[in-house]
């Protein structure tokens, strides 16, 4: 008689047990939203160097598809000295390039995408790792 | 001593039940969408965005044709294909210098510029992608609408971009803009 009840817990544990399995494959096959606070900007300039195609013209080390050979390769980029050629390489100045290239570098081919400033820290802080 | 068929048997046909049940499923819990998410706001799993790409890329190439029309890179075809390009490609591929609309970021895939694709793609396949589209991108088949020489005409101005200078790209889509008025 006092089996019994502790049976079908142990059956309702392996039934969790399935569903968190189940779960877990599936939440990994969908990374967190690009506008939750959650996500690490490393994670948010990830997904904002793909959605917004910078690979059409760049090579960039772990985004799928970004061998673009318009631009400079921004492989190794945190290595990198300069921006465009006329800007150190620091972080700040990586922002102002993004926001508006053509005041950076006049009749240059770069588009200004519309970036959000949580985007464009991604994009800094994702770089400065690659 | 051989084994005698019938287990063998049995033992097989067991298998294969048991593959298509667990099939059966597998395909159940996509169809009731526990498995799958169709939102667009999260990027896909590395694994399928590369497999759904390859088999976008082999398509492409295996089915472009071999002969489609090719048009000489002079300023009348660049006009031609200039104001197409204005009016059915800009918002989404931008341009030299160009930045696509700002809701483009927000499609899955995002359509990408176009300065590298006469670098990715062969005349033949740039027509092909042109004409007949892509499926489950947001790419129309604009060869549903348009005649094979406004296909040609645009497939040119892609051509041409990498010849050009933003400033020169520019020139052009006002000269477009003012031959149509």
């Amino acid at each position: 008689m006092t089996e019994r009840p502790a049976l079908g817990t142990a059956h309702r544990r392996g039934g969790a047990a399935w569903l968190v399995a189940l779960a877990i494959p599936v939440a990994a096959c969908h990374p967190s939203r690009e506008q939750d606070r959650a996500v690490s900007f490393t994670r948010l300039g990830q997904i904002a160097l793909t959605q917004h195609a910078c690979g059409s013209c760049h090579r960039i080390s772990g985004i799928q598809g970004a061998d673009g050979r318009v631009g400079p390769p921004l492989v190794d980029y945190a290595r990198r000295r300069m921006i465009a050629g006329v800007l150190p390489n620091t972080p700040a100045n990586l922002a102002r390039y993004l926001k508006a290239p053509r005041t950076v570098v006049p009749g240059n081919m770069m588009p200004q995408e519309a970036l959000g400033d949580r985007e464009i820290q991604g994009i800094v802080a994702y770089l400065g790792r690659h | 001593m051989r084994p005698p068929l019938r287990p063998i048997v049995s033992g097989w046909f067991l298998g294969v039940m048991t593959c298509g049940v667990v099939a059966l499923l597998v395909a159940a819990l996509f169809l009731s969408g526990i498995a799958f998410r169709v939102g667009a706001d999260q990027p896909h799993s590395k694994l399928l965005a590369w497999a759904i790409h390859r088999t976008m890329l082999s398509s492409v190439r295996r089915h472009a044709r071999r002969e489609v029309p090719r048009l000489p890179l002079d300023r009348a075809t660049l006009l031609a294909g200039a104001a197409l390009y204005e009016q059915r490609c800009i918002a989404c591929h931008g341009g030299p210098g160009i930045a696509r609309a700002y809701w483009v970021s927000a499609m899955l895939p995002t359509p990408p510029y176009l300065v590298d694709a006469s670098a990715r793609w062969s005349h033949a396949e740039l027509y092909a992608l042109i004409h007949d589209g892509v499926k489950m991108t947001g790419m129309p088949a604009w060869g549903e609408i348009s005649s094979d020489r406004e296909i040609a005409q645009i497939v040119a101005l892609i051509e041409a971009m990498p010849m050009m200078t933003p400033d020169q790209f520019a020139q052009l889509r006002r000269a477009a803009a003012a031959r149509r008025r």
